[in-house]
């Protein structure tokens, strides 16, 4: 062996060493956080005004149309729909008004399907508004515009009629 | 005779070489936490100042260079049970909190601001020979929950990493 190589060899050697030493190479290391966040579930139904006075009308008249808006909001991502119904025929004392003369229609901001049925209430729960996908999480309330009216029957005794409406969102 | 004690000397070197960076060098992140939870928000809701002691990340480094503290998130915030429903990188922030506590002065490279998690970023700069005794930079996260946004829980991973 020659000194040139005795050096060569010498130079490399203390190279390598001082690359080590000094830590010249790159280093990395990660640190894993695990981050939540819980985002509180809108399920809800509102009726305005919360109660309907239809006035007071003869026999065999119409009473004028009142109406009520409901407003839904929800967040779950689930399908949803929208009932309504009587707790019982419109009472005063012994006397009743027919379901049947119970009208009403209406119309509504959302996308989903609307089915009006018979146009007249029920004490069996109605399902009149299916709500479309795009519903699932509202990004604004949906509103139900319903509009109601009695047809008196002829001969209905005098008096002040009274029953609940119910509005039913299921999801 | 030569020959001999070339070979004795390239021995002693690599000897020395393969020995001495494994048992000294330093280099290391650790962390105070290793979750964070915002806890059940409304939609539409901030909440800041999480966690409210701070997140403090110490990067240990003897190894003389200068290095960073970067941050990023993996994915967004993801609904457990819906994965297709996300709180956007847009609604999730990050920002220092000085000091830093380190072994050098004037280091000013923290970053207080706001910063979203849309794209990884660098939250501090160690200059060279900083962080022997270990500099700990401390940090906490902002979220701005959608609206309207999926009810449940929802989940990411932060990832920091420590680079020179």
């Amino acid at each position: 062996m020659n000194k040139n190589m005795f050096f060569s060899i010498l130079l490399w050697t203390s190279a390598l060493i001082a690359v080590s030493l000094t830590g010249a190479y790159a280093s990395t290391e990660p640190a894993n956080l695990d981050a939540t966040v819980g985002v509180n579930p809108v399920f809800s139904i509102t009726a305005s005004p919360s109660s309907l006075d239809l006035g007071s009308v003869d026999p065999g008249e119409t009473t004028p149309q009142k109406d009520v808006v409901l407003t839904c909001s929800t967040n779950n991502g689930t399908q949803w729909s929208v009932g309504i119904n009587v707790t019982a025929e419109l009472t005063c004392g012994s006397y009743t008004i027919p379901n049947e003369d119970f009208k009403w229609w209406g119309w509504t901001t959302g996308a989903g399907a609307v089915e009006l049925g018979a146009g007249h209430l029920s004490a069996t729960p109605f399902f009149f508004y299916e709500a479309h996908s795009t519903e699932y999480i509202t990004a604004a309330p949906v509103e139900h515009h319903l509009t109601f009216c009695v047809e008196v029957p002829q001969g209905q005794a005098a008096g002040e009629y009274t029953t609940t409406l119910v509005f039913t969102m299921t999801e | 005779m030569i020959r001999r004690a070339v070979f004795l000397l390239v021995a002693y070197f690599l000897a020395v070489f393969l020995c001495v960076p494994a048992a000294e060098a330093a280099f290391g992140i650790d962390l105070n936490f290793y979750s964070i939870d915002f806890g059940d928000l409304d939609m539409g809701t901030v909440k800041d100042d999480v966690p409210s002691q701070g997140l403090v990340a110490t990067c240990t480094t003897d190894q003389g260079n200068a290095w960073y503290l970067m941050i990023r998130n993996e994915q967004p915030l993801q609904n457990v049970n819906n994965p297709a429903a996300v709180i956007p990188d847009t609604n999730f922030y990050w920002y220092g909190v000085a000091p830093v506590i380190t072994d050098v002065t004037g280091n000013n490279s923290l970053v207080t601001s706001y910063q979203d998690f849309t794209y990884e970023k660098t939250a501090y700069t160690g200059q060279a020979g900083e962080g022997a005794a270990g500099t700990q930079i401390t940090l906490k996260f902002k979220v701005d929950v959608p609206n309207p946004a999926q009810s449940g829980e929802y989940h990411s991973r932060v990832v920091l990493t420590f680079t020179e």
